[in-house]
């Protein structure tokens, strides 16, 4: 085992091929900055996103999901934008923009066509608990920092793939964490190839580092949207939302509760508003049917 | 065959022999499984939460958010559709832990104490049990069938 233990540097290879990696649509980017404009108008917002027909179609069926509470059905951008909240913009607009990335089978970390979907969405909502519940300023940047964290894991995949079961056995006997057995057998994990991926999204500094730091105990609870972020992933993968051969090979930091400033009944809290949100948020998990590859009978079985 | 999907939170029985009950995914959350092959009647519940939180309004609908109204939900709907407490054979399957957690933060291990005490409670005995360690579980009932089957990570099946 040794020999195939020792880092053989195909993250060199996993960053030159992140130039091959499709970017985050820049007209998200640029309605993204126009609703920091406070002389921005919502009709502007809708013309610079109205040429993407997949986007404005991916934005209506977000749009229309029980999650955001809208009394009627919505069939026109400009409506929806009149009708939602900035925040509530804000979450749409990534999620759309970023379900062609997350709806990807993973075989590499034994994910199902269906999971990584099921997890990005699970971990946005109950981010979005955690932070309303935390009284954090900007739920919507918790949401989204949550929803992509895991993005790192589609290019990390091509270089996991038939090396799954080396990483799991190195992780094994070395009582490792599948990052660090990750950093053994490839010299690198899918948060750093996160991280690099939203810094080229041009995302802000805070979320991609908190990308970065959201499997390394050491790091996430430095700074509060890392320790948010952190705990929704933590939160997911116990309620079992998309769970892949990773899930529950990680450390959880002693030291996060209190960084959070949450006890027990506040976690237990949490874990309940996360379970309702995910269930109110049925139509948009089942989007992956409308979207993906196929092949899931129920892809909202969690 | 039939399958009839229980979800986190939620409870379900069934009598039709054609039906496999089956929780995916379960994480941390604990598989509850409950059938007597006698009269033909099976039930499973995910429970998520070793008790209701205090000051949080309800169950939000959900019948197994909590090992105490979850079992007693799972117990009285096997009850009402013909089993005898008796000859019930009960199952637990799930929990899973994270390799290092905070006591606080071991949601499989607060759930798995907690259903095992009202099991206890109530003089319940389990057959067999799947909990705890890194791994993730999905577990297969069928109603017409003794036993059930218990799928590792998506990979490994075992038989309880």
């Amino acid at each position: 085992m040794s020999g195939h233990s020792q880092p053989d540097f195909t993250l060199e290879h996993v960053f030159v091929n992140l130039t091959e990696l499709p970017t985050f649509p820049k007209v998200v980017h640029r309605a993204l900055s126009l609703l920091d404009d406070p002389n921005a108008t919502m009709p502007e917002v809708a013309e610079i996103l109205k040429y993407d027909p997949s986007l404005t179609a991916n934005i209506l069926r977000i749009t229309n999901s029980a999650h955001f509470g809208l009394s009627r059905q919505v069939t026109g951008l400009e409506t929806a934008l009149a009708l939602l909240g900035q925040n509530q913009i804000r979450e749409i607009l990534t999620a759309s923009a970023s379900m062609p990335y997350l709806q990807r089978s993973l075989q590499g970390y034994d994910m199902e066509p269906s999971d990584l979907w099921e997890h990005s969405i699970g971990a946005a909502l109950t981010a979005e608990v955690v932070a309303e519940y935390r009284g954090y300023n900007d739920p919507a940047l918790a949401f989204t920092a949550a929803l992509l964290h895991d993005i790192g894991k589609i290019v990390m995949n091509i270089h996991v793939g038939g090396r799954i079961d080396e990483i799991l056995a190195v992780a094994n006997q070395e009582r490792l964490t599948f990052a660090e057995a990750e950093w053994r057998v490839l010299g690198g994990d899918h948060a750093v190839i996160g991280y690099e991926i939203l810094r080229q999204w041009e995302f802000p500094p805070i979320m991609s580092r908190a990308v970065r730091s959201h499997h390394d105990p050491d790091l996430y609870v430095q700074d509060e949207l890392s320790a948010l972020l952190a705990l929704s992933n933590i939160l997911t993968v116990q309620l079992g939302i998309g769970v892949g051969a990773d899930g529950f090979r990680y450390n959880i930091s002693p030291r996060l509760m209190e960084r959070l400033k949450l006890s027990r009944t506040d976690i237990h809290r949490c874990m309940k508003r996360a379970l309702s949100a995910y269930r109110k948020a049925g139509d948009i998990l089942a989007l992956y049917q409308a979207a993906g590859d196929g092949g899931v009978q129920d892809p909202g079985g969690r | 065959m039939k399958r009839l999907l229980v979800k986190a939170g939620e409870c379900a029985v069934s009598t039709d022999p054609d039906v496999i009950l089956e929780a995916k995914s379960l994480g941390s959350t604990l598989g509850v499984c409950v059938q007597d092959l006698s009269r033909g009647v099976a039930g499973m519940a995910v429970v998520v939460l070793p008790r209701i939180p205090p000051k949080e309004d309800g169950t939000d609908g959900f019948r197994a958010l909590d090992a105490v109204s979850g079992l007693q939900n799972l117990f009285l709907d096997c009850l009402a559709a013909g089993a005898q407490r008796e000859k019930l054979d009960v199952w637990l399957v799930g929990a899973a832990q994270f390799m290092e957690e905070p006591k606080d933060m071991a949601l499989g291990v607060q759930v798995y104490a907690a259903a095992r005490k009202v099991l206890e409670k109530n003089k319940i005995k389990v057959r067999g049990e799947h909990v705890g360690g890194q791994v993730n579980r999905s577990v297969e009932l069928a109603v017409s069938r003794g036993g059930l089957k218990v799928r590792l990570g998506g990979q490994k099946e075992v038989n309880l």
